[in-house]
């Protein structure tokens, strides 16, 4: 008995160091998953419940992280993808709550937290988010596996559940896009040279 | 230039050195002769240096980051049901609400039928139709959400939401629920006034849980 309750501990403890190493990651994949900062944190916190729940079929010595981040895309497009894909009505508060200076508008704390965010999201590298963001969600969510966590392909095979050639020409026509909306930056900040015609 | 097309996953399967044998082969005796696929390549490398060098990974924020600490360190080493009703919350909160109504309906059910009259329950706390009788009262404490703390008590994740109703908490450790009557609307969803300490004058419910606010100001 003593010995089950310690090693339930030490479980627990391994698991809590694991969740805060890749904390960041996750919550900032979430991010770019929901695009929508209180989203994400719900996202966040069920992904962490559910790996805690099925802690126990994780094998130890295997990869954490890919196996984490199958769980934070699972439950992502299960529960929030239909949501997402709600219309504007969303924005209209948002955009009418930033430019209202009635001061009751200013109790939805939680408004304001969104807002916060975005104002600090677009402060720093709002080309990129940005970027990505407009790209189709199963495009999208590729690109940040292989260009963001460095995943393999055999890893993001396994995380999005397709095979290895869809992964192949899902990250193709991604970057494809994605080079589209970042020429102008990239060849700003020195990363490709302007076409010389 | 039907051949770079077919190329093109292979093109990105190269740049990210995931090609071997004969496909890696095939790739590069392509690109010693084709200047239009050299030029993906160099593109799909520099984009991909772009976003790894300059996408800043967003940090979790404080309160998401201690809740789920507090969460992790409660001493349940298994969710058990109050976890799973919390997730039901942070998940659906339509269908958790419904899940909790369900719950209380059943719990209720003897009320409502008359089997057990509530003062017969719950000491000093007897709402019949004319045994009323409101105290006069004057308290003094600190604004909280009385949701979030008893959430936070129980060790749920959780978020403040709107519609979350505010309380006050004397320096005794007393929690004063506000019924949203009179004055009580103006207090009872405003979120602004979280850690305020105010005087409030009021009449207390029997059992001294509920209040009724008549005027409140803040100190």
């Amino acid at each position: 008995m003593l010995t089950k309750r310690k090693s339930r501990d030490e479980i627990k403890k391994e698991f809590e160091s694991l969740a805060f190493e890749y904390m960041d990651q996750l919550f900032s994949t979430a991010l770019r998953l929901t695009k929508n900062p209180l989203d994400a944190e719900d996202l966040l916190q069920d992904t962490l419940l559910r790996a805690y729940r099925f802690f126990n079929k994780f094998q130890p010595g295997t990869n954490f992280k890919a196996w984490i981040f199958k769980i934070l895309t699972n439950t992502f497009i299960n529960r929030y993808r239909k949501q997402q894909r709600e219309p504007q009505q969303v924005d209209f508060e948002k955009v009418e709550f930033a430019y209202s200076d009635d001061g009751k508008a200013s109790q939805d704390r939680a408004h304001q937290e969104e807002i916060d965010y975005r104002v600090h999201e677009h402060l720093f590298d709002d080309k990129i988010k940005d970027a990505l963001d407009r790209l189709a969600e199963d495009f999208r969510i590729v690109v940040i596996l292989c260009d963001i966590h460095g995943f393999s392909y055999k890893e993001i095979a396994e995380i999005v559940g397709v095979p290895i050639g869809t992964v192949m020409s899902r990250l193709s026509r991604g970057r494809k896009q994605l080079q589209k909306f970042l020429e102008e930056y990239a060849i700003q900040e020195g990363y490709i040279k302007r076409k010389s015609n | 230039m039907k051949l770079c097309q077919e190329l093109e996953p292979l093109l990105t399967a190269y740049v990210d050195g995931e090609l071997l044998g004969q496909e890696n082969k095939t790739v590069e005796e392509h690109l010693k002769q084709c200047r239009h696929c050299q030029k993906q390549i160099e593109q799909q490398s520099a984009l991909k240096k772009l976003l790894r060098e300059r996408y800043r990974m967003e940090t979790t924020p404080a309160h998401v980051r201690a809740r789920i600490r507090r969460w992790l360190s409660s001493n349940q080493p298994v969710p058990g049901f109050l976890e799973l009703l919390g997730e039901a919350f942070t998940l659906h909160r339509f269908k958790g609400a419904l899940a909790l109504m369900t719950l209380l309906f059943f719990i209720g059910y003897p009320y409502l039928r008359g089997v057990v009259h509530p003062s017969e329950q719950v000491e000093g706390f007897a709402l019949g139709p004319d045994q009323v009788e409101l105290k006069p009262v004057e308290v003094e404490g600190e604004v909280l959400c009385v949701d979030c703390e008893l959430l936070d008590k129980a060790n749920l994740p959780h978020a403040h939401d709107a519609d979350h109703r505010m309380g006050i908490k004397t320096p005794a450790g007393k929690i004063w629920n506000i019924i949203p009557s009179g004055k009580g609307k103006a207090l009872l969803h405003n979120d602004q006034l979280i850690h305020k300490r105010l005087r409030v004058k009021g009449y207390a419910y029997p059992g001294g849980v509920y209040l009724n606010v008549e005027r409140y100001q803040k100190i």
